[in-house]
């Protein structure tokens, strides 16, 4: 009897631990994630005791610097080493690394769409996750770009008053067109000694400002020519690839950035990001620029205008201007290429990796957890973060940034993605680079080059193979 | 058996190893690579021949990066030797509070070039920089630095030149130490005056060291890269572009690996030839 008792708690251990095993379907898996290092890397590592825990997956974190992690990845992938499961990598590289990678949805029809993912706010989900109609990433970081400016100066009623006096139309808040932001920068460009806010200033005040240093400048141009482009803008002829930089609607956006450098800080041509940030941010002497959501998240930061009895700080935040042809108004939000992830082909637990990505950035708490968390730099991406009303409750005031975030997805605006995109963009930017510091005399001069560039490029890397990634960059 | 005539070759062998490994083979793989269309985003790497270099001699930009590479060189060299002789000749001398100083005068050597980048923007921030507040006090107006065509070349040469004159001073600083005594000794009796001595004597002693830190810092200029990156990333527009810069965005933003690898030997033959021709300049005059 002794026996038999004892074999049946034998077997009631073992088999008690076998449906432990079960609830932990990938125990004893491991899992190699390259990721961009830094911050981003942090979410990983903090998750990986609870991915063990729920998953039985053992994380592999490889921190990968941001200026190696293109070739070193693609190197790997390339020599199909099945080394890496997951990958971290700029969207706008999926033209390169699209064979290397597995479609996402079969994972999402499998698992009955536990993730989500129509809960991506449009832009990401369109221009970030989906490439030649098909989902192939998920969205680490929604980086965009929004307007800010100084509400608490926009709506002093002696400025309104003043403005429309000078210009005949009531003040804009928030400025709707770049026409529009071109009389707000005239406007709101003062000397030291002025009045502003009905208050003297101590400081000099613009208008307006870029972040125009050579190396992301380009981002600042694109601002413009998508909307001047409209209302069907492209970077290419899609049939032929003949490049549209040079169009006359272009020549016109770039006419425009450098009219808008008179009323801009000197020494803008030499800014950064922290420049930018600083300037109008902590000093408080810009009235109106373009950036990441850094602001928005960060907008208790604003300081007060720089005079001698100022008001209240209030940051504004809007979706990036606009252009009105024939009475109708043509808004764009460019959605940054930024951080999102895939399934490498060559993985050998395809599954377990899917499994992974799904408990970090399926709609739920742990992804939300990240994005509010100032710890991981990850933007919100999803409805479920916008409309958290956790995030709005812990952190009053943040729904300004979250509702412009919402409203700015409304017409989104890819990158360009494809092979080659970079050299791209770097071309442009250098010739914006050089015509914004008086190397190229005119504006068709330096978009003429560009098209000049891009044509070479294109011949590089082949016409008819750039025209098809070209047209799954906008295939839904 | 090893024969004792082959005892030193065996013994030699492995440093021969390690240098071919981690030298020789990968100076051989980038010239073969200079001579591939070489795109890491291709799987196919045929070979072309001279291509890269033709491809990188009808590249107008190669040769602004040729021409503000040498405007850096000279600028920085003109700027920087003086300075480090001057610094080193006071230095040579005994006073009190030496031993502080001397450490002192070498700290911005020590400073990583990326955060000499950093401190470069902060410092020249056309309206919130020190440098630029200096210049208000003083009457004179404010200067766009490193934002403008005109002066973004000199912000460069001024930063390298604070971040390395103590490398001149260093390098000089030895060189004085070690010269003999008698010679200063016979000069002074002969009643030379203190330019004399310098010029007759301290500078044709000291040409072996001074050619030294000429070529040193040479090189290390010829090779900028870190404080470009972090300040002006070649702009505005390709004011600053360096070939360093151009070499890296080519193999590092283009992917054109074969083309960079080709600008790095271009680079490397004109170091070649400029360090011949110097030290031969330098030797003729000794004779």
């Amino acid at each position: 009897m002794k026996r038999v008792s004892l074999l049946l708690v034998m077997f009631f251990v073992v088999g008690m631990s076998w449906l432990g095993v079960s609830e932990r379907p990938f125990e004893g898996v491991i899992i190699t994630v390259a990721v961009h290092s830094g911050h981003h890397a942090t979410p990983w590592y903090r998750e990986a005791a609870n991915i063990k825990e729920l998953l039985g997956i053992t994380l592999n974190v490889v921190e990968i610097s941001p200026e190696e992690i293109y070739s070193r990845v693609l190197l790997e992938l390339s020599a199909r080493t099945g080394f890496f499961d997951i990958v971290q990598y700029n969207s706008a590289w999926i033209g390169d690394f699209e064979p290397y990678l597995v479609t996402l949805d079969e994972f999402i029809f499998d698992t009955g769409d536990d993730f989500a993912f129509g809960d991506y706010l449009p832009g990401f989900r369109d221009f970030h996750n989906l490439w030649g109609g098909k989902i192939v990433s998920v969205t680490l970081d929604g980086d965009t770009f929004l307007l800010y400016y100084r509400k608490d100066l926009f709506e002093n009623a002696e400025e309104r008053a003043a403005f429309k006096a000078r210009y005949g139309y009531d003040l804009p808040d928030p400025p709707m067109t770049w026409s529009q932001v071109l009389d707000l920068a005239q406007f709101f460009t003062r000397k030291k000694g002025e009045k502003l806010a009905g208050s003297t200033l101590k400081k000099d005040f613009y208008g307006y400002a870029d972040q125009a240093k050579r190396g992301r400048v380009y981002y600042w141009y694109l601002f413009r020519y998508i909307p001047f482009s409209a209302p069907n803008p492209h970077y290419f002829d899609p049939n032929t690839m003949k490049p549209l930089i040079n169009s006359p609607e272009a020549i016109a956006a770039l006419e425009n950035m450098k009219e808008l450098l008179n009323y801009s800080p000197p020494g803008v041509l030499g800014w950064e990001w922290d420049e930018l940030f600083n300037a109008a941010m902590l000093d408080g002497t810009v009235a109106m620029w373009i950036h990441w959501p850094d602001e928005g998240r960060r907008f208790s930061e604003l300081a007060p205008l720089p005079v001698e009895t100022p008001p209240e700080p209030k940051l504004g935040i809007a979706s990036t201007p606009g252009v009105v042809k024939d009475g109708v108004l043509y808004k764009y939000t460019l959605i940054d290429s930024a951080w999102v992830a895939s399934i490498c082909r060559d993985s050998r637990n395809k599954q377990a990796a899917w499994a992974v990505l799904n408990h970090m950035f399926g709609a739920g708490a742990v992804s939300l957890r990240w994005v509010m968390s100032p710890e991981s730099g990850w933007d919100p991406s999803r409805y479920s973060h916008v409309f958290s009303p956790l995030w709005r409750a812990n952190v009053p005031g943040i729904d300004a940034f979250l509702d412009a975030l919402v409203d700015a997805m409304r017409m989104s605006f890819p990158c360009l993605k494809i092979p080659g995109a970079f050299e791209y963009m770097d071309k442009l930017d250098l010739y914006i680079s050089k015509y914004l510091a008086g190397e190229i005399g005119t504006a068709k001069e330096a978009l003429d080059n560009v098209a000049l560039e891009w044509e070479k490029i294109t011949e590089r890397f082949g016409r008819e193979s750039q025209k098809k990634f070209y047209s799954k960059l906008w295939q839904r | 058996m090893v024969s004792r005539q082959q005892v030193p070759y065996f013994l030699v062998l492995p440093t021969l190893i390690i240098l071919a490994l981690i030298v020789v083979f990968p100076m051989i793989y980038s010239l073969t690579v200079s001579f591939r269309l070489y795109d890491l985003r291709v799987p196919r790497h045929p070979f072309i021949g001279l291509g890269n270099y033709i491809r990188l001699f009808q590249d107008t930009r190669f040769w602004n990066a040729m021409r503000v590479t040498g405007l850096l060189l000279l600028g920085e060299i003109a700027l920087q030797f003086p300075l480090g002789f001057c610094i080193a000749h006071l230095l040579a001398r005994k006073f009190y509070g030496k031993r502080i100083v001397q450490p002192i005068v070498l700290v911005p050597m020590m400073i990583t070039p990326v955060v000499v980048g950093y401190i470069g923007r902060l410092l020249f921030e056309t309206r919130s920089g020190p440098i630029n507040y200096i210049l208000n006090l003083v009457g004179l107006p404010s200067l766009s630095w490193h934002a403008s065509v005109k002066t973004a070349l000199l912000t460069v040469i001024l930063l390298d030149t604070w971040q390395w004159t103590p490398f001149m001073t260093s390098v000089l600083l030895a060189g004085l130490l070690s010269l003999p005594s008698e010679p200063y000794e016979s000069a002074k009796v002969d009643g030379a005056s203190g330019f004399q001595i310098l010029w007759y004597l301290t500078l044709p002693l000291l040409k072996p060291v001074i050619a030294l830190a000429v070529i040193m810092r040479g090189l290390a200029v010829i090779q900028s890269f870190d404080v470009i990156y972090v300040l002006t990333l070649g702009g505005p527009g390709t004011a600053t572009e360096t070939l360093g810069i151009y070499t890296y965005l080519i193999g590092f933003r283009y992917w054109d690996v074969g083309q960079a690898a080709a600008g790095a030997w271009v680079l490397s033959m004109i170091l070649s030839i400029g360090i011949t021709v110097f030290l031969r300049i330098m030797r003729t005059e000794e004779r």
